[in-house]
């Protein structure tokens, strides 16, 4: 009697597993899962820090860097997270515009740690932004660079009023681009497997945070160009170089800030924050 | 018996965020800055700090509460540093309940 039973039982604990596997609704995203753990930066980061994105910039310090560049190359303090363009300090020198075949660039960023990577600098209300919506698209069209001859920056070339200095920018990327918000595709369920219905509601969550220049705009550059077409000079990156400082003491030492870099000092590297403020997180 | 048992465990409570200060002298030994001196909290590896300064020794923060480096724990590091007759610390290693600084004297 209690054989039957238990052969019955089995069978349909075996039927019940079946339909679940069969009937389990969502099939699985194949896609390999990868290590990001929300406490270490990526790659992506260390790159960046030499050549940190401008779009978020307050209006007064791009206004500040675009006459800048006009009168001669910029100089710029740059460590902690933040770059602060020293109106009174110069070096000789100009930038010459160079023009590209208009470059595409796309970038998603889902969580602070990517836009720190990206955006190292003045990120703090696209944050708020991600908070909200968990998720930031930026569209970037790139038609010229201006840019240095390339030389080395000595702490001898500065002139000015020149405190605090820590690079000069050697280039800067124009061009249009449009930074929209949406909800994370990834996080609302799948949009592969939701369809239709799903992408409409997250095109009506998208947001456009920032936009500057205009995209259309940009395709009517030519090879022969001295400046970017108009509505299409926006700021996009900037690509720094550190001020070479001399040692200094009888033992030739880095002072506060600097370290040893060949013969000569330079800043720490920009993307590191203060110690204290590390440890403070 | 209640009252021994009582202010055992209130100190146990209190003591409870406590941590050990130990500073650990190597190399040469310089006179103290007194317990106020300005150190300087420099985000250097051991590498950049030691081509521009004397290691003048360590100092170990252990058995802290949580992840978080306090005012408090700032002011001891500094204190100690100073007695040290150092300049500047950074951050040899920091793991849960543990900081260890790195005393830095201009060379």
């Amino acid at each position: 009697m209690t054989r039957p039973l238990r052969g019955g039982l089995a069978i349909c604990l075996g039927a019940l597993v079946g339909a679940s596997a069969a009937c389990g609704g969502v099939a699985r995203d194949p896609s390999v899962p990868t290590y990001a753990p929300s406490d270490q930066t990526s790659a992506g980061a260390a790159k960046s820090a030499s050549r940190p994105l401008v779009l978020e910039w307050p209006a007064a310090d791009r206004a500040a860097l675009e006459a800048q560049r006009a009168s001669g190359l910029v100089v710029v303090r740059y460590g902690g997270s933040e770059m602060e363009v020293l109106r009174g300090c110069h070096v000789a020198g100009v930038y010459r515009y160079v023009p590209v075949t208009p470059k595409q660039e796309g970038l998603v960023v889902r969580d602070a740690t990517e836009l720190a990577a990206a955006m190292p600098i003045h990120s703090a209300s696209l944050e708020a932004h991600l908070q909200q919506k968990q998720e930031l698209d930026v569209g970037m069209t790139i038609v010229g660079v201006y840019q240095t001859d390339g030389r080395r920056f000595a702490l001898a070339d500065l002139q000015g009023e020149c405190t605090g200095a820590t690079h000069v920018v050697q280039a800067l990327a124009v061009g249009a681009f449009e930074i929209d918000a949406s909800a994370n595709s990834a996080v609302s369920g799948g949009v592969s497997v939701l369809g239709a219905g799903a992408t409409a509601r997250r095109d009506a969550s998208r947001e456009v945070v920032h936009k500057d220049g205009d995209r259309d705009a940009c395709s009517k550059g030519g090879t022969g160009d001295t400046a970017p077409p108009y509505a299409c000079g926006a700021m996009i990156r900037v690509e720094v170089v550190p001020v070479h400082f001399p040692s200094s003491g009888p033992s030739g030492t880095c002072g506060p800030g600097l370290v040893a870099q060949g013969a000569t000092c330079v800043a720490v590297q920009p993307d590191r924050p203060g110690l204290l403020d590390a440890l403070k997180h | 018996m209640r009252f021994p048992l009582l202010l055992a465990c209130c100190g146990a409570v209190a003591c409870g965020s406590a941590y050990r200060v130990t500073p650990i002298r190597s190399g040469a030994l310089y006179t103290s800055k007194g317990d106020a001196c300005g150190i300087r909290f420099e985000n250097v590896n051991f590498q950049e700090g030691a081509s521009k300064y004397e290691q003048l020794g360590l100092i170990s923060l252990t058995g802290t509460s949580g992840d978080d480096f306090t005012d408090v724990m700032k002011k001891d590091v500094e204190k100690a540093a100073c007695h040290m007759g150092g300049d500047a610390v950074s951050v040899n290693a920091s793991a849960p309940g543990i900081f260890q600084f790195l005393v830095w004297r201009a060379k």
